[in-house]
Protein backbone atom coordinates (compact mmCIF):
# COMPACT_ATOMS: atom_id res chain seq x y z
CA UNK A 1 0.00 0.00 0.00
CA UNK A 2 1.78 3.17 -1.19
CA UNK A 3 0.73 6.68 -0.26
CA UNK A 4 -1.00 7.56 -3.36
CA UNK A 5 -2.73 4.67 -3.27
CA UNK A 6 -3.89 5.40 0.11
CA UNK A 7 -5.68 9.10 -0.61
CA UNK A 8 -7.25 7.29 -3.25
CA UNK A 9 -8.88 5.09 -1.24
CA UNK A 10 -9.22 7.99 1.32
CA UNK A 11 -11.20 9.68 -1.19
CA UNK A 12 -13.10 6.65 -2.48
CA UNK A 13 -14.69 6.29 1.26
CA UNK A 14 -15.37 9.63 1.37
CA UNK A 15 -17.27 9.34 -1.92
CA UNK A 16 -19.17 6.07 -0.55
CA UNK A 17 -20.13 7.80 2.33
CA UNK A 18 -21.38 10.84 0.19
CA UNK A 19 -23.36 8.16 -1.56
CA UNK A 20 -25.36 6.86 1.53
CA UNK A 21 -26.77 10.11 3.28
CA UNK A 22 -28.23 10.07 6.83
CA UNK A 23 -31.63 8.93 6.01
CA UNK A 24 -34.62 10.65 7.96
CA UNK A 25 -36.53 9.78 10.39
CA UNK A 26 -40.22 9.65 10.18
CA UNK A 27 -42.39 12.46 12.08
CA UNK A 28 -43.27 10.68 14.78
CA UNK A 29 -40.45 8.80 15.76
CA UNK A 30 -39.50 11.28 18.74
CA UNK A 31 -43.04 10.64 19.99
CA UNK A 32 -42.77 7.35 19.59
CA UNK A 33 -39.80 6.53 21.10
CA UNK A 34 -40.80 8.45 24.18
CA UNK A 35 -43.51 6.62 24.95
CA UNK A 36 -41.68 3.38 24.40
CA UNK A 37 -39.02 4.97 26.53
CA UNK A 38 -41.78 5.74 29.37
CA UNK A 39 -43.50 2.28 29.62
CA UNK A 40 -40.30 0.17 29.20
CA UNK A 41 -39.92 -2.06 32.13
CA UNK A 42 -37.53 -5.11 31.90
CA UNK A 43 -37.45 -7.89 34.39
CA UNK A 44 -33.64 -7.52 34.22
CA UNK A 45 -33.42 -3.83 35.25
CA UNK A 46 -35.90 -4.07 37.73
CA UNK A 47 -33.72 -7.05 39.45
CA UNK A 48 -31.23 -4.42 38.95
CA UNK A 49 -32.33 -1.61 40.39
CA UNK A 50 -34.30 -2.91 43.42
CA UNK A 51 -33.09 -5.64 45.90
CA UNK A 52 -36.79 -6.44 46.81
CA UNK A 53 -37.39 -7.46 44.08
CA UNK A 54 -34.43 -9.94 43.82
CA UNK A 55 -35.44 -11.08 47.07
CA UNK A 56 -38.75 -11.55 46.18
CA UNK A 57 -37.75 -13.21 42.80
CA UNK A 58 -35.48 -15.50 44.58
CA UNK A 59 -38.25 -16.55 47.14
CA UNK A 60 -40.52 -17.58 44.15
CA UNK A 61 -38.04 -19.37 42.31
CA UNK A 62 -36.86 -21.61 45.38
CA UNK A 63 -40.50 -22.32 46.58
CA UNK A 64 -41.16 -22.79 42.51
CA UNK A 65 -38.05 -25.49 42.45
CA UNK A 66 -39.35 -27.05 46.05
CA UNK A 67 -41.88 -29.39 44.92
CA UNK A 68 -39.53 -30.91 41.53
CA UNK A 69 -36.42 -31.15 44.01
CA UNK A 70 -38.77 -32.66 47.06
CA UNK A 71 -39.86 -35.24 44.72
CA UNK A 72 -36.80 -36.16 43.36
CA UNK A 73 -35.28 -36.98 46.71
CA UNK A 74 -38.35 -38.85 47.37
CA UNK A 75 -37.97 -40.55 44.31
CA UNK A 76 -33.99 -41.52 44.33
CA UNK A 77 -32.84 -40.04 47.71
CA UNK A 78 -31.80 -42.37 50.51
CA UNK A 79 -34.07 -44.90 52.11
CA UNK A 80 -35.64 -44.31 55.14
CA UNK A 81 -35.07 -46.36 58.22
CA UNK A 82 -38.23 -47.16 59.87
CA UNK A 83 -37.68 -46.72 63.59
CA UNK A 84 -39.40 -48.58 66.12
CA UNK A 85 -42.20 -46.11 67.97
CA UNK A 86 -40.78 -46.48 71.93
CA UNK A 87 -43.61 -46.34 74.22
CA UNK A 88 -46.21 -48.37 76.23
CA UNK A 89 -49.88 -48.92 74.78
CA UNK A 90 -52.06 -50.95 77.41
CA UNK A 91 -53.98 -53.89 76.10
CA UNK A 92 -57.39 -53.42 74.98
CA UNK A 93 -58.46 -56.32 77.30
CA UNK A 94 -57.31 -59.03 79.41
CA UNK A 95 -56.72 -62.44 78.39
CA UNK A 96 -58.72 -64.72 81.00
CA UNK A 97 -57.26 -67.85 78.77
CA UNK A 98 -56.54 -70.21 81.69
CA UNK A 99 -57.87 -68.42 84.29
CA UNK A 100 -60.72 -68.77 86.08
CA UNK A 101 -61.78 -66.40 89.36
CA UNK A 102 -62.61 -67.93 92.80
CA UNK A 103 -61.41 -71.21 91.48
CA UNK A 104 -62.24 -73.57 94.58
CA UNK A 105 -59.95 -76.59 94.62
CA UNK A 106 -62.36 -79.64 94.77
CA UNK A 107 -60.23 -81.47 97.02
CA UNK A 108 -59.53 -79.51 99.60
CA UNK A 109 -62.81 -77.19 99.63
CA UNK A 110 -60.53 -74.46 99.92
CA UNK A 111 -60.43 -70.84 97.92
CA UNK A 112 -57.24 -70.49 96.37
CA UNK A 113 -55.82 -67.35 97.96
CA UNK A 114 -54.38 -64.76 95.46
CA UNK A 115 -51.59 -63.12 95.77
CA UNK A 116 -52.87 -60.54 97.84
CA UNK A 117 -53.40 -62.69 100.35
CA UNK A 118 -50.50 -64.39 100.46
CA UNK A 119 -49.22 -65.35 103.73
CA UNK A 120 -46.86 -63.13 105.61
CA UNK A 121 -43.64 -64.74 105.19
CA UNK A 122 -41.73 -62.24 107.46
CA UNK A 123 -44.42 -62.65 110.56
CA UNK A 124 -42.59 -61.22 114.16
CA UNK A 125 -40.66 -63.32 115.81
CA UNK A 126 -42.83 -65.49 118.54
CA UNK A 127 -42.56 -64.59 122.58
CA UNK A 128 -40.85 -67.03 124.49
CA UNK A 129 -45.04 -68.22 125.78
CA UNK A 130 -45.97 -68.04 122.51
CA UNK A 131 -43.29 -70.62 121.67
CA UNK A 132 -44.47 -73.11 124.12
CA UNK A 133 -47.92 -72.62 123.40
CA UNK A 134 -46.85 -73.70 119.99
CA UNK A 135 -44.75 -76.86 121.17
CA UNK A 136 -47.45 -77.66 123.50
CA UNK A 137 -50.19 -77.55 121.06
CA UNK A 138 -47.64 -79.24 118.65
CA UNK A 139 -46.48 -82.39 120.76
CA UNK A 140 -50.62 -82.34 121.87
CA UNK A 141 -51.15 -83.10 118.10
CA UNK A 142 -48.68 -85.85 118.33
CA UNK A 143 -49.93 -87.49 121.19
CA UNK A 144 -53.43 -87.51 119.92
CA UNK A 145 -51.89 -88.44 116.62
CA UNK A 146 -50.31 -91.40 118.13
CA UNK A 147 -53.16 -92.40 120.40
CA UNK A 148 -55.84 -92.47 117.47
CA UNK A 149 -53.09 -95.01 116.09
CA UNK A 150 -52.52 -96.75 118.58
CA UNK A 151 -56.43 -97.39 118.84
CA UNK A 152 -56.94 -97.74 115.23
CA UNK A 153 -58.50 -101.07 115.80
CA UNK A 154 -61.30 -99.85 117.71
CA UNK A 155 -61.12 -96.69 115.51
CA UNK A 156 -64.98 -97.50 115.42
CA UNK A 157 -65.45 -95.92 119.04
CA UNK A 158 -62.22 -93.93 118.75
CA UNK A 159 -63.60 -90.80 119.43
CA UNK A 160 -65.31 -91.84 122.59
CA UNK A 161 -62.17 -93.18 123.77
CA UNK A 162 -60.64 -90.38 122.69
CA UNK A 163 -62.69 -88.22 124.95
CA UNK A 164 -62.30 -90.16 127.30
CA UNK A 165 -59.13 -89.92 127.51
CA UNK A 166 -58.59 -86.23 127.58
CA UNK A 167 -60.74 -86.71 130.28
CA UNK A 168 -58.09 -88.13 132.16
CA UNK A 169 -55.07 -85.87 130.80
CA UNK A 170 -57.74 -83.25 132.23
CA UNK A 171 -57.64 -85.06 136.12
CA UNK A 172 -53.69 -85.94 135.40
CA UNK A 173 -52.68 -82.42 134.42
CA UNK A 174 -54.97 -81.13 137.76
CA UNK A 175 -52.86 -83.73 139.75
CA UNK A 176 -49.80 -83.01 138.54
CA UNK A 177 -49.80 -79.02 138.56
CA UNK A 178 -51.44 -79.92 142.43
CA UNK A 179 -48.63 -81.71 142.94
CA UNK A 180 -46.01 -79.07 141.31
CA UNK A 181 -47.84 -76.65 143.30
CA UNK A 182 -46.79 -78.30 146.60
CA UNK A 183 -42.98 -77.75 145.28
CA UNK A 184 -41.29 -81.22 144.80
CA UNK A 185 -39.88 -81.70 141.56
CA UNK A 186 -39.10 -85.24 142.28
CA UNK A 187 -42.17 -86.18 144.50
CA UNK A 188 -44.20 -89.05 143.65
CA UNK A 189 -47.52 -87.65 141.96
CA UNK A 190 -50.72 -88.01 144.39
CA UNK A 191 -52.91 -90.08 141.83
CA UNK A 192 -56.20 -91.57 142.55
CA UNK A 193 -55.72 -93.10 138.88
CA UNK A 194 -55.42 -97.01 139.07
CA UNK A 195 -56.27 -97.77 135.98
CA UNK A 196 -53.50 -97.92 133.11
CA UNK A 197 -55.71 -95.68 130.66
CA UNK A 198 -55.20 -92.81 133.65
CA UNK A 199 -51.15 -93.34 133.98
CA UNK A 200 -50.62 -92.85 130.28
CA UNK A 201 -52.92 -89.99 130.19
CA UNK A 202 -50.82 -88.81 133.12
CA UNK A 203 -47.52 -89.47 131.21
CA UNK A 204 -48.53 -87.95 128.04
CA UNK A 205 -49.64 -84.89 129.82
CA UNK A 206 -46.76 -83.62 131.09
CA UNK A 207 -44.83 -84.61 127.98
CA UNK A 208 -47.32 -82.45 126.32
CA UNK A 209 -46.42 -80.05 128.80
CA UNK A 210 -42.82 -79.96 129.38
CA UNK A 211 -41.92 -82.27 126.69
CA UNK A 212 -40.34 -84.26 128.40
CA UNK A 213 -40.48 -87.99 129.08
CA UNK A 214 -41.93 -88.96 132.64
CA UNK A 215 -39.02 -90.78 134.28
CA UNK A 216 -40.39 -93.50 136.97
CA UNK A 217 -39.37 -91.37 139.50
CA UNK A 218 -41.59 -87.83 138.02
CA UNK A 219 -44.45 -90.80 137.09
CA UNK A 220 -44.53 -93.30 138.90
CA UNK A 221 -46.96 -94.76 136.63
CA UNK A 222 -45.02 -95.59 134.07
CA UNK A 223 -44.77 -95.50 130.61
CA UNK A 224 -45.47 -98.92 129.73
CA UNK A 225 -48.83 -98.07 129.10
CA UNK A 226 -47.97 -94.73 126.87
CA UNK A 227 -46.84 -96.23 124.20
CA UNK A 228 -47.98 -93.41 121.84
CA UNK A 229 -45.80 -90.84 123.70
CA UNK A 230 -43.04 -92.30 121.42
CA UNK A 231 -41.35 -90.63 118.44
CA UNK A 232 -40.32 -93.63 116.87
CA UNK A 233 -43.92 -95.04 116.39
CA UNK B 1 -18.46 10.86 19.22
CA UNK B 2 -16.32 10.11 22.50
CA UNK B 3 -17.36 8.54 25.77
CA UNK B 4 -15.75 8.81 28.97
CA UNK B 5 -15.41 12.33 28.30
CA UNK B 6 -17.42 15.31 31.14
CA UNK B 7 -19.72 15.73 28.02
CA UNK B 8 -20.76 12.06 27.38
CA UNK B 9 -24.69 11.46 26.42
CA UNK B 10 -25.20 9.25 28.97
CA UNK B 11 -23.08 10.13 31.98
CA UNK B 12 -24.95 13.41 31.67
CA UNK B 13 -28.03 12.21 31.45
CA UNK B 14 -27.20 9.57 35.05
CA UNK B 15 -26.69 12.92 36.47
CA UNK B 16 -30.68 14.35 35.54
CA UNK B 17 -29.78 15.97 32.62
CA UNK B 18 -32.65 14.70 30.49
CA UNK B 19 -32.04 16.82 27.64
CA UNK B 20 -28.71 14.84 27.21
CA UNK B 21 -30.62 11.63 26.27
CA UNK B 22 -32.69 14.01 23.05
CA UNK B 23 -29.37 15.08 22.27
CA UNK B 24 -27.97 11.35 21.60
CA UNK B 25 -31.23 10.10 19.92
CA UNK B 26 -31.01 13.08 17.50
CA UNK B 27 -27.24 12.33 17.06
CA UNK B 28 -27.44 8.55 16.85
CA UNK B 29 -31.05 7.49 15.54
CA UNK B 30 -30.29 8.69 11.53
CA UNK B 31 -26.87 6.83 11.51
CA UNK B 32 -28.45 3.85 13.18
CA UNK B 33 -31.66 3.75 11.08
CA UNK B 34 -29.36 3.82 7.81
CA UNK B 35 -27.11 1.13 9.39
CA UNK B 36 -30.41 -0.92 9.71
CA UNK B 37 -31.26 -0.16 6.31
CA UNK B 38 -28.24 -1.02 4.54
CA UNK B 39 -27.81 -4.68 6.87
CA UNK B 40 -31.41 -5.34 4.71
CA UNK B 41 -33.73 -4.05 7.19
CA UNK B 42 -37.61 -2.13 6.22
CA UNK B 43 -37.81 1.54 6.93
CA UNK B 44 -40.61 0.45 9.43
CA UNK B 45 -38.37 -2.67 10.77
CA UNK B 46 -35.44 0.05 10.63
CA UNK B 47 -36.81 2.43 13.05
CA UNK B 48 -38.11 -0.11 15.30
CA UNK B 49 -35.16 -1.22 15.96
CA UNK B 50 -33.41 2.26 16.36
CA UNK B 51 -36.43 2.57 19.15
CA UNK B 52 -35.59 -0.82 20.47
CA UNK B 53 -31.69 0.25 20.64
CA UNK B 54 -32.76 3.35 23.10
CA UNK B 55 -35.06 1.64 25.60
CA UNK B 56 -31.94 -0.77 25.48
CA UNK B 57 -29.90 1.59 26.48
CA UNK B 58 -32.17 3.28 29.07
CA UNK B 59 -32.98 -0.16 30.48
CA UNK B 60 -29.13 -0.76 31.20
CA UNK B 61 -28.32 2.64 32.35
CA UNK B 62 -27.70 1.33 35.76
CA UNK B 63 -25.40 -0.68 35.13
CA UNK B 64 -23.59 2.13 32.48
CA UNK B 65 -19.53 2.64 32.99
CA UNK B 66 -18.38 5.01 30.11
CA UNK B 67 -15.69 3.31 28.55
CA UNK B 68 -14.73 3.75 24.89
CA UNK B 69 -17.00 5.66 22.34
CA UNK B 70 -20.56 6.83 22.81
CA UNK B 71 -21.72 5.89 19.26
CA UNK B 72 -19.53 2.36 19.06
CA UNK B 73 -21.57 1.15 22.29
CA UNK B 74 -24.75 2.25 20.18
CA UNK B 75 -23.64 0.28 17.15
CA UNK B 76 -22.89 -2.75 18.98
CA UNK B 77 -26.18 -2.83 20.71
CA UNK B 78 -27.25 -2.45 17.18
CA UNK B 79 -25.56 -5.21 15.52
CA UNK B 80 -27.01 -7.32 18.66
CA UNK B 81 -30.63 -6.47 18.01
CA UNK B 82 -29.74 -6.67 14.18
CA UNK B 83 -28.64 -10.13 14.88
CA UNK B 84 -31.49 -11.00 16.86
CA UNK B 85 -34.25 -9.72 15.00
CA UNK B 86 -32.40 -11.77 11.96
CA UNK B 87 -33.12 -15.15 14.15
CA UNK B 88 -36.38 -14.56 15.02
CA UNK B 89 -37.37 -13.59 11.39
CA UNK B 90 -35.52 -17.10 10.35
CA UNK B 91 -33.89 -16.01 7.11
CA UNK B 92 -30.78 -14.40 5.68
CA UNK B 93 -31.69 -11.27 4.01
CA UNK B 94 -30.15 -11.01 0.76
CA UNK B 95 -28.14 -8.39 -1.15
CA UNK B 96 -30.95 -7.13 -3.04
CA UNK B 97 -33.11 -6.68 -0.20
CA UNK B 98 -29.92 -4.20 0.98
CA UNK B 99 -30.29 -2.60 -2.19
CA UNK B 100 -34.39 -1.75 -1.78
CA UNK B 101 -34.31 -0.65 1.65
CA UNK B 102 -31.45 2.09 0.43
CA UNK B 103 -33.25 2.89 -2.61
CA UNK B 104 -36.28 4.12 -0.33
CA UNK B 105 -34.00 6.63 0.95
CA UNK B 106 -32.39 8.29 -1.56
CA UNK B 107 -29.53 10.62 -1.07
CA UNK B 108 -29.87 14.21 -1.49
CA UNK B 109 -27.52 14.76 -4.78
CA UNK B 110 -28.08 17.86 -7.23
CA UNK B 111 -26.68 16.32 -10.56
CA UNK B 112 -28.04 13.84 -12.65
CA UNK B 113 -24.03 12.58 -12.91
CA UNK B 114 -23.55 12.21 -9.04
CA UNK B 115 -26.68 11.07 -8.74
CA UNK B 116 -25.79 8.11 -10.87
CA UNK B 117 -22.22 7.73 -9.58
CA UNK B 118 -24.58 7.46 -5.87
CA UNK B 119 -26.38 4.94 -7.40
CA UNK B 120 -24.00 2.65 -8.53
CA UNK B 121 -21.55 3.00 -5.36
CA UNK B 122 -25.10 1.82 -3.18
CA UNK B 123 -25.39 -1.12 -5.33
CA UNK B 124 -21.92 -2.07 -5.26
CA UNK B 125 -22.17 -2.02 -1.62
CA UNK B 126 -24.64 -3.60 -1.88
CA UNK B 127 -23.91 -6.22 -3.65
CA UNK B 128 -20.84 -7.41 -1.29
CA UNK B 129 -21.09 -9.92 1.00
CA UNK B 130 -22.73 -9.57 4.31
CA UNK B 131 -19.63 -9.33 6.37
CA UNK B 132 -17.92 -7.38 3.57
CA UNK B 133 -20.61 -5.20 4.01
CA UNK B 134 -20.97 -4.80 7.49
CA UNK B 135 -16.76 -4.38 7.68
CA UNK B 136 -17.07 -1.21 5.32
CA UNK B 137 -20.41 -0.08 7.23
CA UNK B 138 -18.67 0.13 10.27
CA UNK B 139 -15.04 1.38 9.03
CA UNK B 140 -15.78 3.64 6.23
CA UNK B 141 -19.48 4.43 6.59
CA UNK B 142 -19.89 5.21 10.23
CA UNK B 143 -16.19 5.82 11.09
CA UNK B 144 -15.29 3.50 13.70
CA UNK B 145 -11.86 3.45 14.89
CA UNK B 146 -10.18 0.10 13.65
CA UNK B 147 -10.27 -0.51 17.03
CA UNK B 148 -13.83 -0.52 18.12
CA UNK B 149 -14.63 -2.25 14.71
CA UNK B 150 -12.73 -5.00 15.59
CA UNK B 151 -14.09 -4.93 19.14
CA UNK B 152 -17.83 -5.18 17.55
CA UNK B 153 -16.93 -7.68 15.12
CA UNK B 154 -14.61 -9.67 17.14
CA UNK B 155 -11.79 -9.79 14.82
CA UNK B 156 -8.24 -8.56 15.36
CA UNK B 157 -7.31 -5.30 14.52
CA UNK B 158 -4.81 -5.73 11.69
CA UNK B 159 -7.24 -8.14 9.80
CA UNK B 160 -9.94 -5.30 9.95
CA UNK B 161 -7.29 -3.03 8.42
CA UNK B 162 -5.92 -5.36 5.54
CA UNK B 163 -9.87 -6.21 4.89
CA UNK B 164 -10.83 -2.54 4.72
CA UNK B 165 -8.21 -1.52 2.47
CA UNK B 166 -9.10 -4.57 0.24
CA UNK B 167 -12.51 -4.51 0.26
CA UNK B 168 -11.93 -0.30 -0.75
CA UNK B 169 -9.94 -1.31 -3.36
CA UNK B 170 -11.94 -4.14 -5.17
CA UNK B 171 -15.58 -1.94 -4.48
CA UNK B 172 -13.39 1.12 -6.00
CA UNK B 173 -12.40 -1.46 -9.14
CA UNK B 174 -16.15 -3.08 -9.63
CA UNK B 175 -17.36 0.71 -9.38
CA UNK B 176 -14.81 1.72 -12.30
CA UNK B 177 -15.38 -1.51 -14.29
CA UNK B 178 -19.02 0.04 -14.83
CA UNK B 179 -17.76 3.34 -15.62
CA UNK B 180 -14.35 2.38 -17.54
CA UNK B 181 -14.25 6.25 -18.70
CA UNK B 182 -14.21 8.06 -15.46
CA UNK B 183 -11.99 8.04 -12.57
CA UNK B 184 -12.79 7.73 -8.65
Amino acid sequence: MNLEEENELDLFAAELRQAHPQPELSDDFFEVLQTRVRHSWSFRSAMQSNPLIRVAAGLLVMTIAAAPVAALFYMFGPVKVEKPKLGFEPRQEISDEGWREDVVHEKSGYAIIGPEDELDFDPPPLTAAQLLELQQASRMAQVSQNWKAAQRPTAAVAEPAWGAFLSACEEGAFQMSQAQRNAFGNSKLASSASDEASRSAHAAWHWVLTGESATSEQAPLAWEGAPFLSDDR
Amino acid sequence: MSSGAPDDYLVRFKAGDSAAFDELVSEMAPRLKGYFLRQGAQPSTAEDLVQNVFVRIIQNLPRYQPSGRLDAFCLRIARNLWIDNRRRSGREFSSEEAMEGLDVQPGPVDSADRDDRAVQLRAALGKLDEETRELLELAVLQQLPYKDVSMILDIPIGTVKSRVYYSLRRLRDRVQNLNPGTEA
